[in-house]
Order: structure tokens, then sequence, then C-alpha cells
């Protein structure tokens, strides 16, 4: 189970999410992002759009 | 030497408003009838499940829950529930809480976002029985799921209004699936999942190889939809089937070779077992 959290926001702002929403291709990631997409796990917007910026930062 | 106990708990299905739910329509969820088991006294404890990883099936869900029985020791639904949504907290973050609620409570859930802070949720205690349903596994998307959400988010933010317009035919569609349930519907069950499928193709997140196996269900009389976030390229994951004439669906599958099993849906949450 994962416990340490990462801060994709900043210090005066943190948006916390666990390491998997980070890594979409591995298995915990699939799950993880299965579950955005029925509604088990709820991003905000920002989060949301904050957490794809990252996804992409970390593939280029 | 303390008594070890076991406690079992249902994963669960996406009926309809996958998709539909991230940006604030509602959704009905299932339990089904694969369970996963915790036996033990807390300590090196048995963990069995016939539950699919990883496919938007609720078995982190049911961990949780079959856990949180067994550290509370008794089938208490509301603080099994409580102490499941902490846990699920503490693996994923911001859960919403869908997952815990049907695999401990069992049955059926609405649910849907109002706002960022706020949720519906409402256990529904159905006045008839839904159509026995199946499962077919069209195998695992080449996409990683991350991308479908990215995908429809693309979309939508694209064409708001005509999405909005498929994301109100989906509302439409879960409430008459809901209506169903309260015998307060007249809609038949194959349509509204034939009507479901047609407006998530809309969405883009249906592969033609699954298109193609869903219209040749049509075409022998049964229907079908994508369940989950679906995969556009190859495979999409899970697909629910029905049929009125089950013997034709099976056969249809064994000659075309597909994974095809039957689940039951509506099933019992968290329970004690012997």
């Amino acid at each position: 189970m994962s416990t340490e959290f990462v801060n994709i926001g900043t210090d005066k702002e943190p948006s916390m999410v666990p390491p998997e929403a980070l890594q979409p291709d591995t298995k915990e990631g699939r799950e993880y992002w299965e579950m955005v997409a029925t509604g088990s796990v709820v991003l905000e917007n920002q989060v949301l759009d904050l957490l794809l910026e990252k996804i992409n930062e970390s593939k280029t | 030497m303390r008594a070890k106990l076991k406690f079992s708990a249902p994963g669960k299905l996406i009926i309809s408003g996958e998709h539909a739910v991230v940006y604030g329509y509602p959704a009905l969820v299932t339990a089904i009838d694969r369970r996963l088991s915790i036996e033990g006294s807390g300590k090196d404890d048995k963990i069995t499940s016939d539950i699919p990883i990883g496919a938007g099936m609720g078995s982190s869900a049911a961990f949780a829950v079959a856990t949180s029985a067994l550290r509370i020791k008794k089938i208490d639904l509301p603080k099994i529930n409580e102490l499941a949504y902490k846990l699920e907290k503490k693996h994923h973050g911001s859960p919403s809480g869908v997952d815990n609620t049907i695999c401990t409570y069992g049955g059926f859930l609405w649910y849907r976002k109002e706002s960022e802070n706020l949720k519906t949720f409402k256990v529904i205690v159905p006045k008839t029985k839904f159509p026995k349903i199946y499962l077919l596994n069209t195998g695992k998307p080449v996409e990683s799921t991350k991308e479908m959400v990215t995908h429809v988010s693309d979309l939508y933010r694209g064409r708001k209004s005509y999405f909005d317009t498929v994301f109100r035919g989906i509302e439409k569609i879960t409430k008459e699936f809901l209506g169903l349930l309260l015998n307060d519907s007249n809609s038949d069950f194959d349509e509204l999942v034939k009507y479901n499928e047609e407006l998530l193709e809309k969405l883009d997140v249906v592969s033609p190889t699954t298109k193609n196996i869903i219209r040749k269900i049509e075409k022998i009389g049964g229907a079908a939809k994508i369940t989950g976030a679906g995969g556009k390229k190859e495979s999409s994951g899970m697909v629910i089937v029905y049929h009125n004439d089950s013997d034709k669906l099976l056969k249809f599958a064994k000659d075309n070779k597909l994974d095809l099993f039957s689940v039951k849906i509506g099933e019992e949450g968290v329970r004690i077992e012997k």
C-alpha cells in the first residue's frame, strides 16, 4: 500500500497524489486511473490538470 | 490464542456512468459475486480473491473492507465503511467513497459528484431483479487508462456543448437503469445497454475490434456495452453482455473463442464467513 504521497503542487498550495498516479503505465497506475474514470477517485479539476502536466513533463 | 475470523467483501462493477461521472454526472454501480476473503487474527492473515486486479472491479476496496471487518471483528456496516474509507484514503489519496460503500453494503449504489466538496450516495434497495448479465473480457487495452481519461477530457474541452449532450444522454440512461431497479421504468434493459454503448462510442472509448464484437452480439439479438475506462486502439477491457437467450450467447462466445463468463450483480456486501 502506498503511504508516501507526492506533492505535485507548490509548498504554499500542495496537491498530494499517490505515486502511482504519476506512473500510468504501471499495473498500479492503470488501476488508479481506472478508478478516476469510474468515479472511484475524485480529482479536483485543477489537480487533474496539474497531474496530466506533470506526467507529460516526465515523458519529454 | 486468539480465534481466527474470516470476512469477505465483494468486487464491484459500474453499470452506467463511466467517464461521465468525472464531469459530475451520476453513476450506478453494483456489487458482484466475485469476492475477496481475509482469514486470521490480525497477524499473518490469509487472503484469497477471485476479483480481477486492475480491472476497475474494486479489488482494492474489497481488501480495505474485509481488512476493516477483521479489525472490528464483527459486522458493523457503518464502522466498517468508515474504516475502509480511511484505508482507501491512505492508499489512493482522494477516493470518492463509492468503492468502499458498495463493497460494504452490497446491492446497488447511486453516486454523483455534485461539486468538488459535495458528493451524493444512495444505497439502492431494488424492488425487482436485474436481468442476468455476462462479462466479456476483450483483453487489456494497449493504452493506459490515463490516456483514456485524457482523451475524453480533450474531446470535452474541444466541443463542450456537444459532449455535454452526450453526458446528459448517459445520465438519462443511468436514471432509467435506476428506474428499472425501482420498478419505475418501462424501458427495455437491452435497449438501455445498446444506447449506453452508442453514447460511449461517441466518446471514442471503444476500439473497432470491440465494436465489431458488440455489433455481432446485437445481430444475434443481444446487447453489450463496455464497463470502465475502455480502450480505443485494440482491446477495450470488460464488456457487459445481455441476451434473453443465454444459450445463444454462450454458443456465440464459443464459436468466436471469446472469454465470456456469467456474473451475478446486486450481491451481498461484507459478511462473516463460517
